[in-house]
Parts: structure tokens; C-alpha cells; sequence
């Protein structure tokens, strides 16, 4: 039995050893589907950088990889599953995987299936699986025809009558579909097409079957010589090959860039139009397919780390060039920076953090002087949050050439940032720490809350920069009003927040002994609430303005210009209330807790909506997250109210 | 006299009406935001917010409550006698006044386009000309001379036009005349419907509309978008003076239909159709060249312009002019904008028409005054509420260090 044991551990461990020595040699012998090193940290760059048309613009392939990453796995790093040894994937080793390594890819535990149900939907019901779990290629390969099946059921409903477990079947395909097609991105190397078989070409390729690179360099003379000339099943079988990588293979990515000015062919041409094209004779086609030949060497190399990192090396190099030549390379290594320093996860941390000192400081009230530790630690981790904050949203600026905002995830960013420098301006001048507390909780919320959307920017858009409509095309307006707007909605959920605050006193009998606290407190619900009515009116006004240039009306009674009128007409009631006399702090402060329902209505309610000429702003999945704070809110409004009314019956009894 | 002038004052200039018409606004316009979904844009602003009164759904009830136009009016009320009468004048209050301005001029710039502006598009292919414009909504019934034109063939000659608000209201039997000394014959409109379909008369359905030479009207149910609407209309044409039924000629109008109905009267030709209201513009536009460029390798749209000749009426000059989005054409009261294209489902390589919205309105520069005006008095208002609030804040920390 020892004995058995020790041949066995010696077996194992010359399969060890014999697997490390080939690794390090990088043997090149016969190719194999599983990768048998770690990419080093100059092939991942390499990768990463290799510039790419998508989604109407140019980025870095790591940008594509961090997005679809996110997209079927919900994180921008994932572990392998049970492959061994376990490996801690970054987006550009993932997508290197897919592409060179793809049946190693597809082992990996790809796809988040966020509830059971989908996966029951679809025949799928692994017993060890969690509630919601990851699921690999592998896994989900059984039920591939069941999964379209019932995504083909989904898809014939309208997108609005589809349940919760039809819309992930939904993005569940998707996904599927998508990994495929990255999976199949290098199928053509290694994959002879089978042209032997027919007699007009057959001493075209030297009676041999070439490989796509070479099969397309002579297209034309094979396109010439097979027309009218074959049928049958050698045809149809090479005709089907070349159809399927054709059709199917990342059918919006543009890999090659043309060799002429971007004025003049904006369009990167994709595998598919290359194909294509070069059966037509197209010269730009053809120039392409040395560049298709150096991408098939690095597919040949895969299995010699030094081998591919030059191959991959060439052929990045060549892209670089090209795009740098056309102009179009210059912001890629900074969007690769962007998304490497991470600026609003980082800004989360520091906004959590200083909420925490702050709310310390608030708990050991000796400790919590204006001057203590825990107050300057917490000054220093909001203002790091908010340049953190600010220098991304710069970065944004410049890598999309736009003012901060032109999408709705970029909303949530600004008004993070706006909210938040201006609780600090409050915290200043008031030194009452909470204008901090509030800075940094709206701040780790805002970023909470753009993490949250970029996921579904992810599963919808596939990029939280996207191409901007025609209407929205105009950097002037751009800056002008959704700015304001913005500034508005920001200074409004700001106000909202301190009203939170004044009602927790009230709750909580903080501030009775202090009522100086509760005024003060009221003061800068009132000075925020003036802020938010500036730019909301003067906003709304110039979104009128605009709408008449571009629409050729004022005011359309749009929901969206309707949601941004309401918050005017919330704030003017507000003030005229107070000014009227019928609301003192404590309505105040209830009518500002209700501004932030109105608010949260005109920024994402009213795109549920569905309605109207702004369009480019409809979004879908935040309803639930919505109606929870609408509800949330109005339970608070109602306790605030009864707590209120028992207040004033007791002080009434005492006084009788 | 005296206590009655100083109580309207009172009440009319009060805070309370100001914050009860303020909620009015906020919960109109929260309703027919909400109704936008089910209505349509168009009938939601026509029910909430350019009417003087609605009945709200909620349930099976229906609340009455006052429309935009009502409040609209007792808010400009309002504003003119509490926020520029009785407000007391000073310092403190000169921005709150300014900004009481500014929105009075965007009130009136309301009102005014309310009563006068006319809205509406302009559709052409490259090459292709336009004199007039035509609305989103609005119907009218046209009778035009046909004549032989220069060319061969027969080309429009002189016009006339009946108006929608003239049949707009007619029900059940009830007609709308068109009559003129230049017409040879009368035309008596009856049973306009919104939105119809004609179709030859089966047993399979019945009508409640005349059944005319086998067709008959089927209504359908109005399109909350209401230029996707096919209005129909039924026409007499009579002798004049005389009913139809001593020699007149009887047809159904339908905008669905490609070709007018044709008549002849007293040896001349005259085409009668229902069709979209037209405007004419001051001057002409001819389509030269429209360019659609989408993002590389996406279906999104990254600019559309149109390059158009401007043809003077009167002196026929042309002028070019390039039209692209926010970037209209000003001329003469009129301002086009480039709105969109078509068709929809163009493939590449399809002839595309650009689409121009074309607006008459007198008062269209005036929000953008009121903006500016608000803004500065805002700024006057709370700057001055400000800069108190930050002397008080100091003064506060001084009294705190000092202790």
C-alpha cells in the first residue's frame, strides 16, 4: 500500500515537474486547449492596448474586455473556477482566454445566473448550485438549444410585457451568444477551408486546403473560377464554412483599421465585411490579409510565451501604427489609465471611510470635537473621494472630448461630485460636521450607485461611453444646460439629505437642548433648497431653449421637460410656503425629504415612462430600486407626521 | 367699492393662492405627465394642459379640476398682484422682482404662442421644393381647380381651403357648407371622423356612416401620436342652392387615400381631398443636398443636415442656407429646424428625405430673455441671502472663539 502511494505521488509529480519544464521551455509542440502559462504583465499590457472600433468609437481592447467582463460575470476580476491551478483573471487575461484559448475559456464559470428560476427555466438545475450562482460554458452546452428556445419564446413578447425570468433568459442568450462569438474570434487559424475538394480551384491553393489568410489572397481569382462552375456537397460544405465565419464572428468589432485618413473611411472593417469584400476584389480588403496572416502566427504561437508575446507584439504594433497614423491612438493609453487607477471605487472607499470617522466622531462626543482626530481624518477622506471623483470625471471629459455629462450613468457622477463639494462649502462655513457626515454619505452613495448602473450599462449599452444621437451632439448645450440642470437636481437631493438629518433630530430628540442645531440646520436646508431653485429654473429654461433649436418648440410638455418644471414647482411652493408662513422647520423639512421623491422622479422616474422626444434617456431596471425609495420615503414622511402630531397632543395636554 | 378693490387685492395677491395654485401646477402637471403614457403627448397637452377644465380618472370617478389655461390665468394674476403690487419695494426685494419679470415674460411668451403660432413640418427629397408647410394635427378640406399645365398634364390652379375648425364639431346630420362666387358648385361636409379606415362595405361589418358606391367609413380608435391619424369626411357636391339629392355627387374623403376626388363642373376640373393644413411660408425652400452620417460601424445617427436654397417670393432671389440640428433657419417670423429623415426603415443606398419642423411663432425668442432676467434676479436674491448668511456664520465663530 506504501508502496502504491509513493508511485502514485512519483507520478504525480513528474506530470508536475513535466508540465513546468514544458511550460518553461515553451514547447512548441502540437496545440493544446489549455494554456500552460501566465501571461506576463508585457503581453497583458500589449493586449490591452490594442485599439479597436466599437460602439462607434475607438478603445482599447482592455476597455472591451473590463465591459463584457462585467456583462456575463457581473465583476472585473474572476477566479477560474476549478481549473488548476486556480488563477485570479483580469479582463485583458480573460479575453485572451477566449480568443486563444478557448476551450480552456469556456470552462471557466463565466455567467452569472442571478436566480434559480432562470436556470430552471432553461432545463438547468445543478443541484449544487446557490440561489444565485456562476455557471460555465461547459455547463450551460447541454441546454444551449433549450436556452434559445426559450429566449426565442421571450424575444417574441414585447420587451415590456416580459416577466423578470424571460428578461434574464434574454440577457442570459445574449451573453451566451456574445462569449461564442469571442470564442470563435481566432477559429479561423489551425482551421483549413476545404477547397481541395473542388475541381475548378483545386490547383489554385497547390491542391492543399488553405487557411483563411491564404484562401482570401487569392479570393478573387477563386470567386472568378467557382462561379457558375460548382454545386454539390464539397461546395456547400466550403460555402457554409466561410458563411459561418462571415456571419459570426463579433460581427461589430472593427479590428482592422483602413490605411487611409479617418476623414475619409471613418470604418475599421471587421471580419465580416472582409470576408466579404475580398470575394469581391476589394484592394482595402485585400490589403488587410498580411494582417489577418500575422494574427494567424500569433494563434500558432500560443503555446511559446515568447513566441506570442512577439507575434502579438507585431500585430499590435501594426494596429497601433495604423491608428496612430489616422489619428485616432492618442486618448487610448489614457482610457487604459482611467479604468486602471479605478477613480470611483477608490472614491468609494474614501467616502466610506470618512463617513465612518465622522460617525465616530458623532458617537465619542469627547472625541468628536470640531478639532479632534476623527473630524480632520474624516475632512481628509471626503475631499480625497471628491478629487478622487473629480479627476475621474476630468478624465471622462477628456477621453470623450464632452462636458461631464451626456449620458445618464454620468448624471450620477456629476451630481455626486456637486452634492458633495457643496456639503462641504456648508460644512465650512457651519463647522457643525454635519455638512461632512452628509458629503460623505451622499458621496459613497453616489458611488455606490454609478457601480450599480455601470453593471447595467454593461448588460445593455456594453460601455458607459457611448456614441451620443445627433440631438445631443452639441457641446455648447451640452455644458450649458444639462449642467445647470444637473446642479439643480443636485443641490435638490442635497437639501433632501439635510432634511433627512433635521427629522432625525426630531426623531431622536438630538438638538431639543441645542435648538440652535435644528435652526442652523434648517438654515442650510433653506440656503441648499435657493441654490437648487436657481439652477433648476434657469436649467429647465435653457432646456426649453435648446428643445426650440432643435425641436423647434419651447416646451412640448415632454415628460422629461415636465419632471424638471415639477421640481421648479415643488422648490417655489416651498419657498412661498415658508415665506406665506404656513411651514416652519419642521414642514420644511418634510417638504424637502418629499422634493427628493420629486427629484428622483424627473432624474430616473420619468425615463421609465417611455414617452416623449427624449428617448436617447430611456432606461429600463430601475424601477424596482425606485419605487423601494419612493416607498421608503413616504414611510419616513408618515412616522415624521405622527411623530409630529403626538408631539403637539402631548404639548397641548401638558399646556391644559 | 374700496373694501372690495382691497379684499380681490388681498386674495389675489396672497401667498396662499400662490402656493395653492403652485400644487394645482405641480399635480396637473404630474397627471398629465402620467396620462403622456396612455394618451399620447398630444391629447395629454390638449386635455391637461391647454384646457380650461378636465375630468381626472381616478377609478371610476371623475374629479373635476381646473386646467392649464385656468391656472395658468390665475397664477399671471397672482404674480402681477402679489409679486409687483403688493410686494413691498426695497432693497431686499429688487431680485425677487426681477425675477418676478422674468417670469412674467415667459407667461406671456406662452400666451402669445398659445394664440398665435402656427407649428408644423416640411418633407423633401433632394431637388425637391416647398412653398408651404404642413401640420402635425390639424386637418383641412381643399378644393382645387385643375388646369392644363405648361408641360402636359394638369397642374393645381386656383385654391380654396375649409379650415378644420369649421368641421370639426359637426355630428350626426349636421353640415359644414363651402360655398364661393368662384365655385360652380357647393360643398356640404358632414361625419368627420378623427381617425378611419375605408374599406369596401362587407357583411362581415356594418357602418354608421352613408355606404358610398360600396366603400363606407370604419372608425378607429385615434392614434395618441396624431399624425399617425387618417382623418375622413364625407363631401356633397351640389349644385348650388340644391340638395344632393337633385344632381349632386357624393364621395368619402380619406387622407389615406393617394388621389383626390376629381369632379367636373361647369367644363372645368376640380380636385377635392382631406389633407393636412398647409402655411404658406414667405419664402420657398428647395433641397439641395441632405447628409446623414451614422457612428462608425453603429445604426446611431451622428449628424443629419440639409443644404437648402432660400428662394425669396418676391424677388425670387436664392440664397443658401445650411440646416443642421440646433441649428435652425431664422427668416421672416418663420424658423425651420432639421427635425429628422426618412424613410424609417431606409437600407443603405435608400433615397432619404430630410424632415424640417417649421415654426411661426412671434414670441420665440422671448423664453431665452426671460431665462437671463430670472437668472440675475435669482442671483441678486440669494447672493444677497448669502452673503448675510456667511456674515451671521463668521460672526457666530468670532463670538465662539471668543469664548
Amino acid at each position: 500500500m506504501k508502496r502504491c502511494m509513493m508511485s502514485l505521488l512519483a507520478l504525480v509529480a513528474m506530470v508536475w515537474l513535466g508540465g513546468i519544464v514544458q511550460a518553461q521551455t515553451g514547447s512548441s509542440g502540437p496545440e493544446k486547449p489549455e494554456r500552460t502559462f501566465a501571461y506576463s504583465k508585457e503581453i497583458l499590457d500589449t493586449f490591452g492596448a490594442i485599439p479597436v472600433q466599437d460602439g462607434g468609437r475607438i478603445k482599447p481592447l482592455s476597455t472591451l474586455a473590463g465591459f463584457k467582463m462585467l456583462r456575463f460575470y457581473g465583476k472585473r476580476s474572476m477566479k477560474s473556477g476549478g481549473l488548476a491551478p486556480e488563477e485570479t483573471l483580469n479582463p485583458e487575461a480573460w479575453l485572451l482566454d477566449c480568443f486563444f484559448f478557448p476551450e480552456q475559456a469556456k470552462r471557466y464559470p463565466n455567467f452569472v445566473i442571478q436566480y434559480k428560476a432562470v436556470a430552471v427555466a432553461i432545463g438547468l438545475d445543478l443541484e449544487t448550485k446557490k440561489k444565485r450562482d456562476r455557471y460555465s460554458y461547459e455547463e450551460l452546452a447541454p441546454v444551449r438549444a433549450r436556452l434559445d428556445q426559450v429566449a426565442g419564446a421571450a424575444f417574441r413578447k414585447d420587451s415590456k410585457e416580459r416577466d423578470l425570468v424571460e428578461r434574464q433568459v434574454v440577457n442570459l442568450w445574449r451573453n451566451v451568444s456574445d462569449f461564442e462569438d469571442l470564442c470563435r474570434f481566432t477559429a479561423f487559424a489551425g482551421n483549413p477551408l476545404p477547397t481541395s475538394a473542388l475541381d475548378s480551384v483545386s490547383d489554385l491553393y497547390g491542391g492543399r486546403d488553405p487557411e483563411l489568410p491564404e484562401f482570401l489572397a487569392l479570393a478573387p481569382d477563386f470567386r472568378q473560377r467557382v462561379i457558375g462552375q460548382e454545386s454539390g456537397p464539397a461546395w456547400q460544405a466550403l460555402s457554409d464554412k466561410i458563411d459561418s465565419m462571415a456571419r459570426r464572428n463579433i460581427g461589430g468589432l472593427g479590428i482592422f483599421p483602413p490605411q487611409v485618413d479617418a476623414e475619409q473611411e471613418p470604418e475599421w472593417m471587421a471580419w465580416p465585411e472582409m470576408i466579404t469584400l475580398c470575394l469581391q476584389g476589394d484592394p482595402a480588403a485585400m490589403a488587410e490579409v498580411p494582417l489577418m496572416e500575422t494574427l494567424g502566427r500569433v494563434v500558432a504561437s500560443k503555446n511559446d510565451p515568447a513566441g506570442f508575446e512577439a507575434e502579438l507584439s507585431t500585430f499590435a504594433g501594426e494596429i497601433e501604427a495604423r491608428a496612430k497614423a489616422r489619428g485616432e491612438y492618442a486618448r487610448i493609453p489614457m482610457e487604459r489609465d482611467f479604468y486602471r487607477y479605478d477613480f470611483f471605487y477608490r472614491a468609494l472607499y474614501a467616502f466610506v471611510l470618512g463617513f465612518l470617522l465622522i460617525a465616530f466622531s458623532w458617537l465619542r462626543s469627547g472625541a468628536g470635537g470640531k478639532g479632534s482626530w476623527l473630524v480632520r481624518g474624516a475632512w481628509v477622506f471626503s475631499s480625497l473621494g471628491w478629487v478622487l471623483l473629480t479627476v475621474g470625471i476630468t478624465y471622462r471629459c477628456i477621453l470623450r472630448q464632452r462636458p461631464p455629462i451626456s449620458t445618464l450613468y454620468e448624471t450620477i457622477l456629476f451630481i455626486a461630485s456637486v452634492a458633495v463639494v457643496t456639503a462641504l462649502f456648508l460644512e465650512w462655513t457651519t463647522r457643525r460636521r454635519i455638512g461632512l457626515a452628509v458629503a460623505s454619505f451622499l458621496g459613497a452613495l453616489g458611488m455606490f450607485m454609478a457601480g450599480r448602473y455601470e453593471l447595467r450599462e454593461a448588460a445593455t449599452a456594453g460601455d458607459t461611453m457611448p456614441s451620443l444621437v445627433a440631438v445631443l451632439d452639441t457641446n455648447y448645450w451640452l455644458a450649458i444646460h444639462v449642467t445647470t440642470i444637473n446642479i439643480g437636481y443636485a443641490a435638490g437631493m442635497l437639501a433632501a439629505a439635510l432634511a433627512h438629518v433635521w427629522l432625525g433630530s426630531f426623531f431622536f430628540g438630538k438638538g431639543r437642548k441645542d435648538s440652535g442645531v435644528r435652526a442652523e440646520l434648517s438654515r442650510m436646508v433653506y440656503g441648499v433648497l435657493c441654490f437648487s431653485l436657481l439652477f433648476s429654473v434657469v436649467g429647465t429654461i435653457l432646456g426649453g431653449v435648446w428643445a426650440n433649436d432643435s425641436w423647434g418648440r419651447f416646451w412640448g410638455w415632454d415628460p422629461k421637460e415636465n419632471g424638471a418644471l415639477m421640481i421648479c414647482l415643488w422648490e417655489l411652493l416651498i419657498l412661498h410656503a415658508r415665506m406665506g408662513g404656513y411651514i416652519r422647520q419642521f414642514g420644511l423639512a418634510i417638504m424637502n425629504v418629499l422634493l427628493g421623491l420629486v427629484v428622483a422622479f424627473s432624474w430616473w422616474g420619468v425615463n421609465l415612462l417611455g414617452v416623449g422626444l427624449h428617448s436617447y434617456g430611456f432606461t429600463e431596471g430601475v424601477g424596482f430600486w425606485l419605487t423601494s425609495f419612493y416607498g421608503l420615503e413616504l414611510v419616513i414622511v408618515g412616522l415624521a407626521l405622527f411623530a409630529k402630531y403626538m408631539q403637539d397632543r402631548r404639548q397641548l395636554v401638558e399646556r391644559t | 367699492m374700496k373694501t372690495l378693490v382691497q379684499s380681490f387685492m388681498r386674495f389675489f395677491g396672497s401667498y396662499a393662492l400662490a402656493c395653492a395654485l403652485l400644487i394645482g401646477l405641480f399635480l396637473l402637471t404630474l397627471f398629465g405627465t402620467l396620462a403622456s403614457t396612455k394618451e399620447g403627448l398630444y391629447a395629454a397637452q390638449k386635455m391637461y394642459f391647454e384646457s380650461w377644465y378636465l375630468l381626472q380618472p381616478l377609478g371610476k370617478l371623475r374629479i373635476p379640476l381646473p386646467g392649464g389655461i385656468a391656472l395658468m390665468t390665475m397664477l399671471s394674476l397672482n404674480l402681477l398682484v402679489g409679486g409687483f403690487v403688493r410686494i413691498r419695494k426695497s432693497k431686499r426685494t429688487a431680485g425677487i422682482l426681477v425675477v418676478h419679470t422674468g417670469i412674467a415674460i415667459l407667461l406671456l411668451a406662452g400666451l402669445v404662442k398659445h394664440l398665435t403660432a402656427v407649428e408644423g413640418y416640411v418633407r423633401l427629397y433632394e431637388g425637391e421644393q416647398a412653398t408651404d408647410f404642413v401640420s402635425h394635427n390639424q386637418w383641412e378640406v381643399a378644393v382645387r381647380e385643375l388646369v392644363p399645365a405648361p408641360a402636359g398634364g394638369l397642374t393645381s390652379g386656383t385654391e380654396w381651403v375649409v379650415d378644420e375648425q369649421a368641421f370639426r364639431g359637426i355630428h350626426g346630420d349636421e353640415t359644414a357648407y363651402v360655398s364661393s362666387a368662384d365655385l360652380p358648385f357647393e360643398l356640404r361636409l358632414r361625419h368627420f371622423v378623427r381617425n378611419a379606415r375605408v374599406l369596401p362595405k362587407g357583411p362581415m361589418w356594418s357602418s354608421d356612416y352613408p355606404v358610398i358606391d360600396g366603400f363606407a367609413v370604419m372608425p378607429v380608435k385615434p392614434e395618441p401620436d396624431e399624425e399617425f391619424n387618417a382623418a375622413a369626411i364625407f363631401a356633397d357636391v351640389v349644385p348650388k342652392g340644391a340638395t344632393h339629392e337633385v344632381g349632386g355627387e357624393q364621395a368619402i374623403l380619406w387622407a389615406g387615400e393617394n388621389a383626390p376626388f376629381v369632379v367636373s363642373r361647369a367644363g372645368k376640373q376640380f380636385a377635392i381631398e382631406i389633407r393636412r393644413m398647409r402655411t404658406p411660408m414667405p419664402f420657398a425652400m428647395r433641397l439641395e443636398k441632405f447628409t446623414k452620417e451614422d457612428h462608425p460601424r453603429t445604426d446611431i445617427a451622428s449628424v443629419y443636415s440639409s443644404h437648402v436654397i432660400k428662394i425669396d417670393k418676391t424677388t425670387a432671389s436664392e440664397t443658401p442656407v445650411h440646416i443642421a440640428m440646433n441649428e435652425p433657419l431664422r427668416d421672416k417670423g418663420i424658423v425651420a429646424f432639421q427635425s429628422s429623415w426618412g424613410p424609417s426603415n431606409a437600407r443603405p443606398g435608400t433615397r432619404l428625405f430630410s424632415v424640417f419642423s417649421v415654426v411661426r411663432n412671434p414670441s420665440d425668442r422671448w423664453p431665452e430673455y426671460s431665462c437671463w432676467v430670472i437668472a440675475a434676479g435669482m442671483l441678486i436674491a440669494f447672493g444677497q441671502r448669502l452673503l448675510a448668511f456667511l456674515k451671521k456664520q463668521s460672526q457666530n465663530r468670532q463670538v465662539e472663539s471668543a469664548q
